[in-house]
């Protein structure tokens, strides 16, 4: 088992290796030039030349790529080409408005909709599950970007219950929860649908199981059956679901901040991208993949841990 | 239905939900009386004038928090022009070489930085020489210091846009000398080593405000407002909503909306349309094979319906652009030469010989209205046989196109729907399209020998009337190279608090320090 | 099996409400053009911003299109991004997937390796760097999401295989040396497919929606495709002002997610041997 997890934890560091390595030569190949953008009409040969050579860009990608990985280790990510901040600092500042958003969103999703597809799951076909059915799924197909206007149409500006802009205070802990709940709402409302659709078909499916059958054959108690047998094994593809799905998880964050004007990761990542700011894209999309690394062998874990016919295999 | 917003809290389950999670529902008002909100689409980058981006929050910062000579003034007739402010006991041009300025005594920088004097004047406009912004200062040699508070700023030739393009605008910021000699590589950053203005730089907050505070020892104008805060907008529709739910005092509007404001605003808030200081236009690669014939490229110039693009992107709240200078700037031409005809389109491009042309149009994508534009000129061009592809590019990609230097993308720009922004100034206006910018920024690729000598001939022209007839000369030139379809000077539009008086820089750019309660 | 449509309708309602709809999608997919009273893209700025009538069923935008003849021809748009990918990406993930689940260790690992790195990639990132690099195209856009959709089957099915290879019968069946390929595609598959084929179909919507955020950050099909992300997001500039345009964009993609995925759960029910005659 401790094999595992040290395997599990290479592999992710070896990922997040690769996948940088990857996407500093892809962005480096993007068309666009962080100079003009940056100078506009003003620039002058002189200017160029200067920030070519305060940000490294006259160096060959190779050594740029080769400069950056030996400074990650000494915590220096570099400089944000636009306000000369610290890359880390910038990173680091945009990261808790993000996890808390990602974290809250996923988290009252996981909360409502596995209780709602285990609910369904026991009364297949009957009206109830397929009024759920329904409503579950029309709330996957709403676009988290057109929710979250909707969210403030009526909540903030008819109702005047939450505000409309920005992350709140810092320091101010009951002020930032209260920015908070729209846009964790306009996130998570799809995963809702989504997780209930999930829990739904692989709970019909693990009811099936001899197991499960064996136990309720023995007139244990349902809701015994359902969270010690069934449950166990139903949510594996959807812990896999949820490991792997960072990635879209920030990238609808993207949208609900950019709505909400919220600080965070993902509008830090795309605005620095539009800007070739490559240090900071750089940085971003290390936290982004980092992320990921640490996401990917905790659900690997939790379903070894669930399901014993995976730990058996290890 | 429009209840107040305590009366919803109090009436409501949600009252007690709120404070149990330690909610305070004077929050939910917007703030009152103190502060002042202000919304801004980019985030605070540097605000070292010489290095700085020129971004609403950074000049905003800068204008309220630092001194300068002079500042732009809009005449009765709305023309801008400039005056001194209240650090000036005397700012006058001698001749065409020499300004003098006297400063009053006894403004003292914050944190221990000394008084304002002359020497800070020199280093602060000596350093922009060999800044970003360096173009602006060209003429410009140096500064003599003739007493503590006197002084007389050098010009290398005679350079009257020197007023609107350096001095009186957001390059004129006078800096605390020893306070920036002090900082690493004598450069600001994000933050002020000393300030002086009514208002002063408390914080910047990444991706969420700039906030400002009254600043105690003032003695000049009183400052309206305990606090401004520029306040990071990403989206125009949640600035609008912000703006109802009263968390903003100003917001910028999308013209669909605007157009609503305009028939009927929403209570407590009020319409303003300001002329804006960018100037749009379609270009036409005159070098390019396909556009190489002078009549093909007046047949596209009368083949746009520019009415319909500005009805369409614009709710028609725009002016249609009869040139680059902008209305309210000198040089504005009445009239532009040529009118929306697509017959006589038809005829042209019989006469040249051209039928079943086809073209690529380029635009860049972060511009909404620019999309809406490409659309209806494709349809129109349609109508006189003309197929249009659509280039949606990200700004990255857009702003290297025609640029020699950065790739070989000029080599096929044929049309791009492009847009620059002016200072209150035609030279500004004008210095993207003289024979040094082909390749550069001149992207329609024309060299013309009586625009070079009018483009050095009206930057030492004292005659207001005669400089001003030279801008429009040289913009009928412009026009009658084909290369131009003159789109709009995009109009800024906001939604303002009737609680707010506002007050703007040209281009609309927000006079924060001049902002009142109303 | 069902032995007429009443039958179906009466046995699995919901089925029958979502082959009804992805009918009706189909059909709007090959014939909206035909069917369309305006032509899709055609201009009339003076009759902009109309709000729904007997004229325009949905309105007009501001370019002064007809929006309902939009989304009828928006629907070919939306099933070639949506089916054709997601069912590419099925095929290409599930025997990924299988591939890595069964296969030898060493070869689970590289592939693995290789799908989560690619999995990691933040959408918005790699969306910007493909748009770029190739150009905003209805081609781009489908490259994109299957780059994210072949990684996401094939750890799904990758999981589900090492969960069913650990099982009695399998090991049985491998005891008694029944070829890998056998049990893979006789036993295997149909376990593992169930849960891909749920995600499938609720990915043909979601990538339908995905494609109207990524239009709304500028990375979408280049207009004057009339896709329904592009109707939905110019829609949501003027929610208050034509608030027509949002629920026209919005409501073919809340149809196609409740279609498709209906039909989705229907179809798995009727593919696993073990739920025949239950759900």
């Amino acid at each position: 088992m401790i094999g595992y997890v040290v395997q599990r934890i290479l592999l992710s560091l070896l990922i997040s290796a690769v996948a940088m390595v990857a996407l500093f030569a892809m962005v480096r190949m993007i068309p666009g030039d962080p100079v003009t953008l940056m100078l506009g009409a003003r620039a002058t040969p002189e200017a160029i030349a200067r920030l070519n050579a305060q940000m490294g860009l006259d160096q060959p990608v190779i050594t740029q790529i080769g400069l950056w990985f030996s400074r990650i280790f000494s915590g220096d990510l570099g400089v944000d080409i636009w306000s000369q901040r610290p890359v880390v600092d910038v990173v680091l500042e945009a990261l808790p408005p993000t996890l808390a958003l990602t974290l809250a969103g996923i988290g009252w999703a996981a909360a409502l909709g596995i209780p709602l597809g285990c609910y369904s799951a026991l009364r297949p076909g009957t009206f109830t599950d397929q009024a759920l059915s329904v409503v579950s799924v029309g709330a996957i197909s709403i676009p988290p970007f057109v929710l979250a206007i909707y969210c403030l149409l009526f909540f903030s500006v008819r109702l005047g219950w939450f505000p409309v802009l920005g992350a709140g205070e810092d320091g101010d802990l009951a002020d930032q929860i209260w920015h908070l709940v729209l846009p964790a709402f306009a996130v998570g409302l799809g995963w809702v649908g989504y997780l209930a659709r999930l829990v739904r078909g692989s709970m019909i499916e693990a009811m099936g199981e001899n197991h499960v059958r064996t136990a309720r054959a023995m007139g244990l108690p349902p809701h015994r059956i359902v969270v010690t047998y069934a449950l166990r094994l139903a949510i594996v593809p959807t812990v896999t679901m949820l490991g792997i799905s960072i990635g879209g998880l920030l990238s609808s964050a993207v949208l609900v901040e950019n709505v909400f004007s919220r600080p965070g990761l993902g509008t830090l990542i795309a605005d620095a991208a539009q800007g070739r700011n490559y240090p900071v894209v750089q940085g971003g999309v290390l936290a982004a993949v980092l992320l990921f690394a640490i996401a990917m062998p905790i659900s690997d874990l939790v379903i070894a841990w669930l399901d014993p016919r995976v730990r058996k295999s290890l | 239905m429009n209840i107040s917003r305590r009366t919803v809290l109090t009436s409501s389950a949600a009252l007690a939900a709120a404070s149990a999670l330690g909610f305070r529902p004077d929050q939910v008002l917007a703030a009152e009386g103190g502060t002042l909100r202000l919304a801004m689409s980019s985030d605070l980058g540097s605000l070292d004038p010489g290095y700085f981006t020129s971004l609403p929050a950074e000049i905003g910062t800068l204008f309220c928090c630092m001194p300068s000579l002079a500042r732009p003034r809009q005449d009765a007739n709305g023309t801008w022009g400039w005056e001194k402010t209240e650090f000036c006991e005397m700012l006058e041009q001698v001749d065409d070489l020499t300004i003098n300025f006297a400063l009053k005594p006894g403004y003292m920088w914050s944190d221990g930085a000394g008084e304002l004097t002359a020497e800070d004047v020199k280093f602060s406009f000596e350093r922009m020489i060999g800044s970003d912004w360096g173009g602006r200062f060209e003429a410009f040699d140096r500064v003599d210091v003739t007493g503590t508070h006197t002084g007389t700023i050098v010009l290398k030739t005679p350079y009257v846009a020197i007023w609107m393009v350096a001095l009186a605008y957001d390059s004129g910021f006078i800096l605390p000398k020893k306070a920036v000699e002090a900082l690493p590589d004598g450069r600001l950053t994000t933050s002020l080593p000393a300030q002086l203005g009514p208002y002063r730089f408390q914080e910047w907050i990444p991706q969420q405000k700039t906030v400002l505070v009254k600043n105690p020892d003032w003695t000049g104008t009183p400052a309206a407002f305990d606090t401004i805060e520029f306040v990071m907008v990403a989206d125009s529709k949640a600035g609008e909503l912000a703006l109802q739910a009263g968390e903003l005092d100003i917001a910028g509007l999308l013209p669909e909306t605007a157009a609503n404001f305009e028939a009927a605003p929403i209570p407590g808030t009020s319409f303003v349309n300001i002329p804006g200081t960018y100037y749009q236009w379609i270009g036409l690669n005159t070098e390019h094979p396909k556009l190489a014939d002078l009549k093909v490229r007046q047949a596209i110039q009368r083949g746009i319906d520019v009415e319909s693009c500005l009805a369409a992107a614009y709710a028609g709240l725009s002016p249609k652009a009869t040139g680059i200078v902008p209305i309210g700037i000198l040089g504005n031409r009445a009239q532009a030469g040529y009118s929306y005809d697509p017959a006589a389109a038809s005829a042209l491009l019989a006469e040249a010989g051209v039928s079943g042309l086809s073209l690529t149009l380029h635009y860049n994508v972060s511009n909404n209205e620019d999309a809406v534009i490409a659309q209806v000129v494709q349809a129109n061009l349609a109508d006189i046989g003309v197929t249009v592809e659509l280039m949606p590019v990200d700004s990255g990609v857009y702003w290297n196109l025609g640029i020699e230097a950065n790739g070989d993308d000029w080599k096929d720009l044929q049309m791009t729907i492009m847009a620059f922004r002016t200072g209150p100034d035609p030279l500004d206006a004008m210095q993207w399209f003289p024979a040094s910018q082909y390749g550069v920024w001149n992207w329609e690729r024309w060299k013309d020998d009586e625009f070079e000598s009018l483009w050095t001939a009206a930057i030492s022209e004292k005659d207001v009337a005669k400089r001003g007839q030279m801008y429009e000369r040289m913009q009928e030139i412009m026009e009658n190279t084909g290369g131009y379809v003159w789109i709009t000077y995009p109009a800024v539009l906001y939604g303002v608090s009737t609680r707010v008086k506002p007050a703007f820089y040209p281009g609309g750019d927000y006079r924060a320090e001049e902002f009142a309660t109303a | 099996m069902f032995a007429s449509l009443s039958d179906f309708a009466r046995r699995d309602p919901l089925g029958f409400i979502g082959l009804m709809l992805v009918t009706m999608i189909l059909f709007a997919g090959l014939f909206g053009n035909w069917l369309a009273p305006y032509a899709p893209s055609k201009i009339d700025v003076p009759s902009r911003l109309l709000a729904p009538s007997w004229e325009h069923l949905m309105g007009t935008d501001k370019l002064g299109r007809d929006v309902f003849s939009r989304i009828l021809a928006g629907s070919a748009l939306a099933l070639q991004i949506g089916v054709v990918t997601v069912g590419l990406s099925v095929v290409i993930g599930t025997v990924l997937g299988l591939i890595a689940g069964y296969g030898p260790r060493w070869l689970d690992s590289i592939l693995l390796l290789i799908f989560d790195t690619t999995y990691s990639f933040p959408t918005v990132i790699l969306g910007l760097a493909l748009v770029t690099l190739f150009g905003p195209s209805t081609t781009t856009l489908m490259g994109l999401v299957m780059l994210f959709l072949i990684p996401a089957y094939a750890r799904l099915v990758r999981s589900s295989t090492l969960a069913a290879k650990g099982a009695d019968y399998v090991l049985a069946l491998r005891s008694m040396g029944a070829s890998s390929g056998r049990i893979l595609g006789i036993h295997i598959l149909p376990n593992v497919i169930g849960p891909v084929i749920i995600v499938a179909c609720m990915d043909v919507p979601a990538i339908i929606a995905l494609e109207a955020g990524l239009t709304y950050l500028g990375l979408g099909v280049p207009p004057p495709a009339p896709s329904w992300g592009r109707i939905l997001e110019e829609g949501t500039g003027s929610i208050r002002e034509a608030p027509w345009i949002v629920v026209a964009g919005g409501l073919p993609i809340i149809l196609a997610t409740l279609g498709f995925t209906f039909l989705g759960e229907s179809l798995r029910d009727r593919l696993d041997p073990k739920r025949k005659g239950r759900a």
